[in-house]
């Protein structure tokens, strides 16, 4: 007597997922762990002065409101130091930075945004500035006086090129 | 005989009936358990939406896979946090530590705590150039500006600092200096988004 094997429609349709399911998941956990993107990276534009660098004469000059020459100290554990076109800027103590460090130590970095926001109102076509730190200024602070110039408190557009000199 | 035959088949016929009454009566039930929820229904795991997810996250990974460049970092080598938004690209990466200083993930000089050796600044008109690093980096210059003769990708002189949060700025003068000397004159620093 011959046996018939009654196959059923769900036995020919389905197909064997759990291979591809291994490879899918293998295929996900190596790039998880061969991928540093997570830690999303951005970088900051920074210049230095070149070397014989002179300010451009002539029919190259640009007007007087886009002349001003804006440098930002920064004084190791004292404060931010800001001078326009070589001067201290106004309401500078003597001897004094401009901005001084909060009683906890810390860098001033909302007085130093409100104070540029200032500066900025002077000129609004400059957007580059001078940062000179102190030797024994640390990065962090490098980055995030830069963050504080970039934008004022309305996100508007401040001082984003930034070149590096020294005190 | 004839009629032993036709009672065996009879018995047979009956067998075969009450089988299939049993089955049918079993699955009736196992589907009325089934319907009430307190049967034991074995149900498989439905793989399909789990195909799904797998797949849309294959894809993502890939798309982001290569496109972002990214810098590798170690021990000792923490970017600081910036809300900048510019996005990374590639460059000749310099990477300095309070430990050393590398050159795209090569080792080019040791640091003590932070700072260089005086050996590694010989020369006393320029105290802030670090001559190895100079030359490690000259090297590279060369090399991409044979790529550029050769069709390649322009170069422009660009360089990714990758610098650790703790690095003084002394140090980091003296590495853009000597960037510097090696005609890299556009810098880069890489932060971490917050």
């Amino acid at each position: 007597m011959r046996m018939r094997r009654h196959v059923t429609l769900e036995e020919i349709s389905e197909l064997n997922l759990v291979p591809y399911m291994d490879i899918m998941v293998n295929l996900i956990i190596f790039m998880l762990f061969s991928m540093t993107s997570f830690l999303q990276m951005k970088i900051i534009n920074v210049s230095v002065p070149a070397i014989g660098e002179t300010q451009d004469e002539g029919d190259g000059t640009p007007p007087p409101e886009q002349r001003l020459a804006v440098v930002l100290g920064i004084i190791h554990k004292q404060g931010f130091l800001i001078s326009l076109n070589g001067k201290f800027m106004e309401g500078t103590p003597e001897g004094e930075p401009t901005i001084k460090c909060l009683p906890n130590g810390n860098y001033d970095f909302d007085g130093l945004q409100k104070k540029m926001m200032e500066v900025k109102r002077m000129a609004p076509a400059v957007t580059a500035l001078t940062i000179a730190p102190d030797k024994a200024v640390d990065y962090n602070t490098l980055v995030q006086t830069m963050d504080a110039i970039r934008r004022d408190t309305g996100g508007g557009i401040m001082f984003p090129d930034v070149l590096l000199g020294v005190r | 005989m004839a009629d032993d035959i036709v009672k065996a088949g009879a018995t047979g016929d009956d067998t075969l009936d009450d089988a299939v009454l049993k089955e049918k009566k079993a699955r009736r039930k196992a589907r009325r358990a089934e319907r009430e929820g307190d049967g034991p229904a074995e149900k498989e795991l439905n793989l399909t939406a789990m195909m799904d997810i797998l797949t849309i996250l294959v894809v993502f990974l890939l798309k982001n896979y290569n496109t972002t460049p990214a810098a590798n970092l170690r021990e000792g080598l923490n970017p600081p946090i910036s809300d900048t938004q510019i996005a990374m690209k590639n460059a000749i990466t310099v990477a300095v530590s309070r430990k050393d200083i590398s050159v795209d993930d090569q080792p080019v000089l040791n640091l003590d705590n932070g700072r260089v050796r005086p050996e590694d600044t010989p020369i006393a008109e320029q105290p802030l150039l670090i001559t190895k690093l100079r030359d490690t980096l000259l090297t590279k210059v060369e090399h991409h500006k044979k790529i550029e003769s050769l069709g390649g990708t322009p170069f422009k002189g660009e360089m990714l600092v990758v610098g650790d949060r703790h690095i003084d700025y002394e140090l980091l003068s003296k590495v853009l200096y000597s960037a510097g000397q090696a005609q890299l004159a556009n810098f880069k620093f890489v932060t971490l988004s917050p």
